[in-house]
């Protein structure tokens, strides 16, 4: 035993590091409210993403909306999954962060294994995120969920348009997703549960909806793939085909800005809904498309929407 | 008291039955990570090796190809493996060419280093008895150098046997990688520290079993001295 301790050690050091992603400025955590409550003025807020541009880019558009109202914003961006993610904000590493509702209430609130309805999600995350002492500001419009999808070659020839349509096929399909799938009631487990495929799971890592999942659609490797819904390659360009969810066994995916009941005074509150009301999934496609093709900066892009949104 | 529990947790993750069988198991996967070493090194072997002895024994050029395979130290694997599935499709074709890109230089650069550095009044005295080139570097150049070449295969042998975890991302590649990849991405803790002590475990493991071929294979005059040999015989000589 002793001989591995320092084997334990050393791996903890790698899989920390390994995880830590940059950071953008200090934190300034743990501050007192502000008794301010007219308006943001003074108040200390750090906005935290996940790894992916999308995520940034609201971040980036919390934090110029509340730096308009006058809080002081600082970011801790791309700071990679939501098992990274969640407990930052809940140990108060960071104050707020843009979430996904279903996704969140998955993580949240492990019992939460059937689709629900938007308003019942909602009420069931107010819930589980009050017990961790977070506050779940309006959800808004606009929603990026996690989708199984197919090449389209594979869609035409099979006929397939639902995910209970896979049932038509003889014999185990092969589901390519990233390692979080293999246990999450939203993917394979549902899959399983919901529909009772018989799917066999190989795993891409880190890789969530990425270029190796596509390439092992494309390849055949595997015939049907975890992607996300925004990706320009299921929307416009069509290389691959949604299967409808038609025994709704996702949550929804509405973009939903969480943050600590300590920071959540009714200004900000008040700012954050506002951003949560302009939202829309066209307007969200939009801003991934700025960044995905034009290469715009997510800072550059957020700026532009909350000066033509006027928040 | 962390640290416990995660010991705790490890151990019981490494010593659970289902652990031991069938392809998710621990022995198929440790045995794809040693294959896909295994290939790895025989390739990088099969290139730097002749292509180091030549640089060394030629003496002139060495230092353009060291620089060179130096600047192919700053690749990122994980980019690497990457750009070669989206250009070659899904498979351990990528994994392999990446890894080997990883292992030639330090086998190449410590090769060509080693021959050269051959002490000269030793090559002098070779040509001198009437050596052929190929006889001096088979006969003196590469039994002097044997330590140092065997250095620069053991180091790329453990960076080759840690790197092989980056394998995780392609799918059904395998190897040790995937139980720390998924752990960390399912917040199985026990998982990705238990496949991070296997993998550690088998990089000590082939350090070590380098170390006794090394000691082995070292001709006798180019040991360290040994104490004993310095002692004055007993019986006087």
């Amino acid at each position: 035993m002793r001989a591995k301790l320092p084997a334990v050690l050393f791996a903890l050091v790698v899989a920390l590091s390994a995880c830590g992603g940059d950071s953008d400025g200090p934190t300034t955590a743990n501050s007192v409210p502000t008794p301010d409550e007219r308006a943001a003025g003074g108040s200390k807020i750090v906005i935290g993403s996940f790894g992916f541009a999308e995520s940034e880019v609201l971040a980036q558009i919390y934090g110029a909306a509340l730096t308009n109202s006058g809080a002081n914003v600082t970011y801790r961006l791309k700071l990679g999954s939501r098992e990274v993610v969640a407990p930052a904000l809940e140990k108060g590493d960071i104050d707020l962060v843009p979430e996904y509702l279903g996704n969140y209430l998955g993580f949240l609130d492990k019992a939460q294994t059937k689709g629900l309805t938007e308003p019942d999600a909602l009420k069931a995350l107010e819930t589980a995120a009050k017990a961790k002492g977070i506050t779940v500001a309006d959800a808004s419009k606009a929603t990026d969920s996690d989708v199984i999808a197919v090449t389209k070659d594979f869609a035409t020839k099979n006929g397939l348009k639902t995910i209970s349509d896979l049932g038509k096929l003889p014999g185990p399909i092969t589901l390519a997703g990233p390692s979080e799938c293999e246990i999450r009631q939203t993917c394979l487990l549902g899959l399983r549960s919901a529909y009772g495929l018989d799917i066999t799971f190989t795993s891409t890592g880190a890789d969530a909806g990425g270029p190796i999942t596509k390439k092992a659609l494309t390849d055949g490797t595997a015939q049907i793939g975890r992607l996300i819904s925004s990706d320009p390659d299921t929307q416009k360009a069509g290389k691959f085909v949604i299967l409808e969810d038609d025994r709704s066994f996702q949550q929804p995916g509405n973009i939903v800005p969480v943050l600590r009941t300590s920071k959540a005074t009714p200004a900000i509150l008040e700012v954050l809904n506002k951003v949560s009301k302009a939202l829309t999934t066209e307007k969200l496609a939009d801003l991934n498309e700025k960044m995905d093709k034009d290469k715009e900066d997510p800072a550059a892009v957020a700026a532009a929407f909350v000066s033509t949104e006027n928040l | 008291m962390v640290l416990a529990g995660i010991v705790g947790e490890t151990v019981r993750w490494l010593s659970a039955a289902e652990r031991w069988r069938g392809e998710q198991g621990i022995p198929n996967r440790l045995t794809e990570h040693i294959l896909l070493s295994a290939v790895v090194l025989a390739i990088a072997l099969a290139v730097a090796l002749p292509l180091g002895l030549w640089l060394g024994h030629r003496g002139r050029g060495a230092n353009v190809v060291v620089a060179l395979a130096n600047v192919t130290r700053a690749v990122p694997s994980f980019g690497l493996i990457v750009l070669g599935v989206v250009t070659f499709g899904i498979g351990p074709g990528p994994v392999i060419l990446a890894l080997v890109v990883l292992a030639v230089p330090p086998i190449l650069v410590n090769t060509s280093t080693a021959v050269r550095e051959v002490d000269a009044d030793l090559k002098e005295a070779a040509r001198g008895q009437g050596l052929s080139e190929v006889q001096l570097l088979t006969q003196v150049e590469v039994p002097t150098s044997i330590p140092l070449i065997l250095a620069g295969v053991r180091t790329a042998s453990v960076l080759v046997v840690a790197t092989a975890t980056l394998a995780a991302v392609v799918p059904g590649v395998g190897g040790l990688g995937p139980f720390i990849v998924d752990g960390i991405g399912q917040q199985d803790r026990a998982k990705a520290v238990g496949g991070a002590v296997l993998v550690a475990g088998l990089a000590a493991a082939t350090e070590g079993a380098l170390a006794i071929v090394q000691a082995l294979v070292t001709p006798v005059g180019v040991r360290p001295v040994a104490r004993r040999a310095r002692r004055p015989r007993p019986d006087g000589f």
